[in-house]
């Protein structure tokens, strides 16, 4: 079962269906139940085994935190309003044991090739070819999510910025949600937990807002990101006869590609989240419209930034200790994320090295591009510049992104390569520009992205502010929104939908 | 709750007006994306056809592509006055032909069943385009929605069935005229009750040698369906009869028949081999059969109709309605434009080698 299938949405309106017959003390049941329902049509009980595994680590990790506290008054599940004072060793053992364990949990699953490809990587570097069988190991949906949030957990049980919960429902219906499952948010219980274990009734708005959210993320994903998918599937499934530009093309689709299909994911479970009255974190805050990377990264992938940062990059001491120290951490930190979306050099290099090189040699150069604006009297604000800087990022990240997309770091490269060479295609090549996606598709992908474009643009300048303010407007477009991505969406036969890319991870 | 200017009634008058805007719409689109089968393909017309019959027939035929090609209903009327139905689809399967049959029970109590039994020997369907042909057409059902789970292959969804447009959306880049006029204006006839005309030629050929089998046991779930026609037809007091078709390929190997004998022996039914009276209906390879030999043209299953209708007739007494006013006149003007039909696919034939309706064009 995946979010986009016709199981997913029966699911949904079943469980919208029992919660309001099970009212507001039922509704967390409920919610649990549909969680499990999808944790098992998704992944299988090998999934269920492992995530219970983790969350019964977790929970068990937090209670001991708790009882070699010296303050034992720290259940109840509320925020402290005093932090306690870390423990001795004993805590600090418990928490060592609790977080090895979970990332031991997260490497056995995901790493298990790390070795093998860091070789294969190598030879690459070298220009041999490093032959070897991969270890198989269960696809657990979820496992990188999910782990993280217990980590997170513990954490701030140990540092006693959370009191334990006692419910055990509880803590596996906040590590267990459906929302998370698949492509997170990574929230924190300070968040998403409370807000699961208080759940407030939907208002209509709510359900207004949530319908229109999912419909977001259906018309990202189904209209968009599929038939972009499809350019980067001909041209990169077929790199070496395409040159020049259209290996560009390539790679700029496949960086709207994996945002339009992440954000789209994020759309549809924050959407159906809020039909539940349950409130998750946002993942995206229009991430192209950044002016460095730094920024892109904080604007892209949040949730995942945000852990990386609360409980690596600033207890390491984050910029506070001087230049070196800064630019290791954030080496350490791009490198973990990286490290994150799997054990591919691709992904390490592609998400995470080659970003610290841009962020660390953008740092460096601040003073040099300063004094430039001051010599020229170039106003550092002006629009021009402010375009170019996007732009220039906009590049940065897709260089980065055809790492991510391909396959082995000598595929990444010849891409990289091809693309400044002639401009050619394959004879056998079809439809607009050569990217095997017909007339009729191609005009309704420039549809979607200038619409995505422009509402993008409006969420820049005016925040949350609503685009249509009228209730009777928003049900309309609803209703509107429904039938485009209906008979415009790439589902069912005739299109081989794939599953969302961050499912992968 | 969140305060609306309109109030409760007014939120509730948008939401209403709003989904009846949208499911109106949903049907439009629908009307217009589903596919009229026009073209080339033509046989996803039949199921739907069946139900612009108004009137009741004496014999009602079911079964695959050995039915609807093989045997001509207008040509059963022509030499007997025998009314007579096709019911059959591109690879109709036997839980479908039940479906089917239960379904036209409801409409009328035909006489004599005959069920081509070719279907048999096929275990699941083969692809998705032909559940389609056999379900698109019918109306809304029990029956319907059970032949769909009898036999929806397992990437194919119920909800497509229910709201076609999430089966057919995607064909909203490769719509004809044909899809916007027959979206809201009735599609002329294709078959003739149920049946295919073809007036081309290709004579029999050498087929491709069949790979032998360890195990020619037909499929337990045919068998099942099998004997639920069988009892839907005795509860009903219809004849059932059995019959294979004189189609020469799928080869009809001696393991089939021994189980059909066994079943007709076992349950008092009249079986036929048409193959066995091959010469005796006075076919021809070499000019009645228009695919070498898979199926039978306008010629052979004329010859075919003949044959089978004397049987029938003086089997089960079937009545001649020939002199019934309202029938004859029904039938006779079918019977016209079948005869038209035919001598304009023989002319096309003798000219061009081919019926261009029917070979897809080169661009």
């Amino acid at each position: 079962m995946s979010y986009t299938s016709y199981g997913f949405f029966a699911l949904i309106v079943a469980g919208l269906i029992m919660s309001r017959m099970a009212g507001p003390a039922g509704k967390k049941w409920v919610l649990l139940v549909m969680s499990l329902i999808f944790m098992a049509a998704a992944g299988g009980y090998e999934t269920m085994v492992f995530w219970f595994i983790s969350t019964a680590a977790g929970f068990a990790a937090a209670l001991l935190l708790a009882h070699a506290s010296s303050d034992k008054n720290i259940f109840g599940g509320q925020e402290a309003s005093v932090p306690l004072p870390i423990e001795g060793k004993r805590k600090r053992g418990i928490l060592f044991v609790a977080v090895a364990f979970q990332l031991g949990l997260l490497a056995y699953f995901k790493y298990a090739n790390l070795p093998a490809y860091t070789l294969e990587a190598f030879y690459e570097l070298t220009g041999r070819v490093y032959e070897f069988e991969e270890k198989e190991r269960m696809a657990l949906a979820g496992i990188s999510f999910y782990t993280l949030m217990v980590i997170g957990y513990d954490i701030d049980v140990y540092r006693g910025e959370v009191l334990t919960v006692r419910s055990f429902p509880a803590f596996s219906l906040f590590t267990g949600y459906f929302g998370h499952l698949i492509q997170g948010p990574i929230d924190s219980w300070q968040e998403a937990g409370k807000n699961l274990e208080a759940l407030s009734p939907a208002s209509f708005t709510d359900f207004q807002d949530g319908c229109l959210r999912i419909l977001s993320g259906l018309f990202k994903k189904l209209v968009i990101s599929e038939r972009l998918a499809i350019m980067v599937d001909t041209i990169y499934g077929d790199y070496a006869s395409y040159g020049g530009w259209y290996l560009m093309l390539a790679s700029v689709a496949f960086t709207l590609q994996l945002y339009t299909d992440f954000c789209g994911c994020m759309d549809l479970v924050l959407g159906v989240s809020r039909l539940f009255g349950v409130r998750l974190a946002e993942n995206f805050r229009q991430p192209f419209f950044s002016e460095s990377v730094s920024e892109f990264w904080r604007r892209w992938h949040i949730t995942l930034g945000a852990f990386l940062r609360k409980y690596v990059y600033i207890p390491l001491g984050g910029n506070q200790k001087g230049a070196l120290r800064k630019y290791i951490n954030t080496i350490v930190v791009f490198l973990l994320s990286g490290l994150w979306h799997g054990g591919k050099w691709t992904f390490i290099i592609g998400t995470g090295l080659l970003q610290c090189f841009y962020m660390i040699v953008g740092a460096l150069s601040e003073p040099l591009a300063e004094r430039c604006y001051r010599l020229f009297r170039i106003r550092r604000t002006a629009p021009v510049l402010r375009l170019l800087r996007k732009l220039r990022t906009f590049v940065l990240i897709t260089i980065g992104f055809v790492l991510f997309r391909s396959e082995s770091l000598t595929m990444a490269g010849e891409i990289l390569k091809g693309m400044f060479r002639q401009g050619w295609y394959p004879e056998y090549a079809e439809g607009v520009f050569y990217s095997g996606l017909g007339t009729g598709d191609f005009v309704i992908l420039l549809m979607g992205l200038a619409l995505l474009f422009l509402v993008s643009l409006w969420r820049e300048k005016k925040g949350e502010q609503k685009i249509l303010r009228g209730e009777g407007l928003r049900t309309m477009a609803c209703f509107a929104i429904l039938l485009v991505v209906l008979v415009f969406g790439c589902y069912g036969k005739g299109y081989d939908i794939s599953s969302f890319i961050y499912s992968r991870f | 709750m969140s305060k609306y200017r309109g109030g409760k009634w007014g939120r509730y008058g948008i939401l209403t007006g709003g989904l009846a805007i949208f499911l109106c719409a949903v049907y439009f689109l629908q009307l217009v994306l589903v596919p009229k089968y026009m073209g080339t393909v033509i046989e996803g017309n039949f199921t739907g056809e069946y139900y612009r019959d108004s009137t009741r027939h004496e014999l009602l035929i079911v079964g695959n592509c050995e039915s609807y090609e093989n045997i001509s209903p207008m040509k059963l009327w022509e030499e007997y006055g025998i009314t007579s139905y096709i019911r059959g689809n591109s690879n109709q399967l036997i839980s479908q032909s039940y479906y089917l049959l239960r379904e036209a029970l409801r409409y009328e109590k035909p006489k004599v069943v005959l069920l081509n039994i070719q279907a048999m020997a096929v275990a699941e369907q083969s692809s998705e385009e032909y559940n389609r042909m056999v379900f698109d057409g019918m109306k809304w059902s029990r029956d319907k929605l059970e032949g769909i789970l009898s036999s929806k292959l397992e990437e194919e969804s119920l909800a497509e069935y229910l709201f076609p447009i999430l089966r057919y959306h995607s064909r909203w880049s490769e719509l004809s005229g044909e899809d916007l006029r027959y979206a809201f204006q009735e599609k002329p006839l294709k078959s003739y009750n149920g049946y295919y005309l073809r007036a081309d030629i290709r004579p029999y050929s050498e087929f491709p040698t069949e790979r032998r089998r360890s195990d020619y046991t037909f499929p337990e779930k045919n068998m099942r369906y099998l004997q639920e026609i069988e009892t839907l037809c005795r509860e009903n007091g219809i004849e059932l009869v059995l019959m294979k078709a004189p189609s020469l390929y799928p080869v009809w190997v001696e393991p089939y028949e021994e189980q059909i004998i066994e079943f007709a022996e076992k349950n008092g039914i009249y079986y036929v081999n048409t193959l066995l009276y091959a010469d005796e209906i006075g076919l021809d390879m070499s000019t009645d059969t228009y695919d070498e030999g898979l199926h039978l043209n306008v010629y052979g299953a004329e010859k075919l109709s003949v044959w089978l209708g004397k049987e029938l007739k003086e089997r089960y007494a079937l009545t001649d309605f020939r002199g019934e006013e309202g029938l004859a006149w029904v039938y006779n003007r079918r019977l016209e434009e079948y005869k038209k039909e035919k001598a304009e696919q023989k002319e096309e034939f003798e000219q061009l080698g081919y019926i261009s309706k029917y070979t897809m064009q080169e661009e």
